[in-house]
């Protein structure tokens, strides 16, 4: 199950592209996952390793992919990291979900991600291990854990 | 700074283009669709110029702000656009807010979070929409809000602000039928939403500071099954100064007609204080209508009948 941690975590990987970059293995876009989420997110091919195309950019390495994307096959290789998932947009929840299917990931999120309707997650803040379905719930938790302090410009 | 500011950049593959209309630019939205792209063309313009390959067009200079001297560069950082990718650090702290209030630079910000120490209108955030190699950039919010209040009847009005602008809706709900609950402030008005049991909700806040949260009040009305509808003038400020109460007055519609024309973003980073600013210093000769500066005790000029039509209408007006 995904287990959530809103706000900042000492040990997160906040600037995941930065971490995709020195650390990706070129066959990570090889697997059925990854051709699928840089097809659907990105609208581009794979062609063989570190090899991506599309009719935009022709043909580029990894690198160039989404910050989703890298996001999610950090995730997906990497597994006991913790990455910064709102570097994903909400066209990645689904896969966010796909890859915690059968095993638990931790990730942090500073913002209120939009899962759908169908969806379970944990809420790891405050040491609590709350299991998550109802997106209203969710949005009130993240509400909570976000708010920050304005500034008072006078 | 203040203006209008056009911008665009392009290279043989891919081009962005659209406005600046105020001193906080927010670009969200879903993965793909170009955000990196579009910063990384602004910094590799930046550092190499035209021999970096990229057409950049704007009356400004363009950089991006990053690394662990953000604040000497931004210090250093007059009269520019500055970009701020979201994968940056400092972009959710507090001290880049403080930074950047009170400087004569219009700002990109590159992010899904919310940001709330960052006063940003609802106008300012966009998301980029594919569109083969011309995406365009389009505002997410810019139909939210109703313009008439009285089309419907509502079981609760609730109010962001507690001072004059709730002691004028509150006048203005019992003219209703209505009952009329003050938020507390907008980051109170998610959880007063999602107490309350009524049905039928009108929330009413000032659109010119309420970014950080809209994202999560519109996506709690789609998910409620409450009907909640959401009446967001710039500010409560401005719907008076919109209204037919300044109608003879020039200055006052002329600002109006473009706001961004007239506001100096190191003076007023939020249009929220400006508008204050103006019908403070606009309504200090009239009788019954002299605003307070902190806005504590709406002067009773505003709350007869005729006026209360006129401020309830204001935002059917072009």
């Amino acid at each position: 199950m995904l287990r959530i941690y809103f706000g900042n975590l000492p040990d997160e990987i906040y600037n995941t592209e930065i971490f995709y970059e020195n650390q990706y293995d070129r066959n990570w876009v090889m697997d059925d996952f990854a051709r699928e989420v840089i097809r659907v997110i990105d609208d581009s091919e794979v062609v063989s390793p570190d090899v991506i195309k599309n009719d935009i950019f022709g043909s580029f390495p990894s690198t160039e992919l989404s910050a989703g994307v890298k996001t999610l096959l950090l995730i997906k290789n990497m597994p006991n990291k913790v990455f910064n998932i709102s570097n994903c947009g909400d066209n990645c929840a689904k896969y966010l979900l796909k890859l915690a299917e059968n095993r638990d990931i931790k990730v942090t999120l500073h913002h209120a991600m939009d899962f759908g309707n169908d969806f379970s997650v944990k809420v790891i803040n405050d040491r609590r291990r709350k299991v998550v379905s109802d997106p209203i719930e969710f949005l009130m938790l993240a509400d909570h854990y976000l708010r920050g302090e304005s500034i008072d410009e006078g | 700074m203040k203006g209008k500011i056009s911008f665009s950049v392009k290279n043989r593959h891919i081009g962005f283009k659209f406005d600046l209309e105020r001193n906080v630019t927010i670009i969200t939205g879903d993965s793909g669709t170009g955000k990196t792209k579009l910063i990384n063309m602004v910094r590799q313009y930046s550092e190499e110029g035209k021999a970096s390959g990229i057409t950049l067009k704007c009356d400004k200079p363009c950089i991006v702000l990053d690394g662990n001297n953000w604040d000497v560069i931004l210090e250093r950082t007059k009269s520019s656009v500055v970009f701020v990718d979201e994968s940056t650090k400092f972009l959710n702290e507090y001290s880049f807010a403080k930074a950047i209030t009170h400087t004569d630079n219009y700002y990109v910000l590159i992010t899904r979070e919310p940001l709330p120490q960052i006063a940003y209108s609802i106008d300012a955030i966009k998301q980029i929409i594919k569109n083969d190699r011309k995406p365009r950039i389009e505002k997410i919010y810019n139909k939210l809000t109703i313009n008439d209040i009285t089309a419907a009847q509502y079981d609760l009005i609730i109010v962001e602000d507690s001072k004059s602008g709730f002691q004028f809706f509150k006048k203005a709900a019992e003219g209703l039928g209505t009952q009329c609950e003050s938020a507390n402030g907008k980051s109170n008005i998610l959880s007063v939403l999602e107490k309350r049991s009524e049905e039928r909700i009108l929330v009413i806040a000032d659109a010119a500071a309420l970014g950080a949260e809209i994202q999560r009040l519109s996506r709690y009305g789609a998910l409620s099954g409450k009907a909640i509808d959401f009446f967001l003038p710039e500010s409560f400020e401005w719907l008076i100064l919109k209204s037919a109460i300044f109608d003879g007055n020039e200055r006052v519609r002329d600002i109006l007609k473009s706001p961004v024309d007239h506001i100096e973003s190191r003076e007023y980073f939020s249009w929220e204080r400006f508008f204050t600013y103006l019908l403070v210093e606009e309504s200090k000769n009239k009788e019954k209508l002299k605003y307070p500066k902190g806005k504590g005790k709406l002067p009773s000029g505003y709350l007869t009948e005729k006026n209360i039509d006129s401020i309830m209408s204001a935002m059917k007006r072009k």
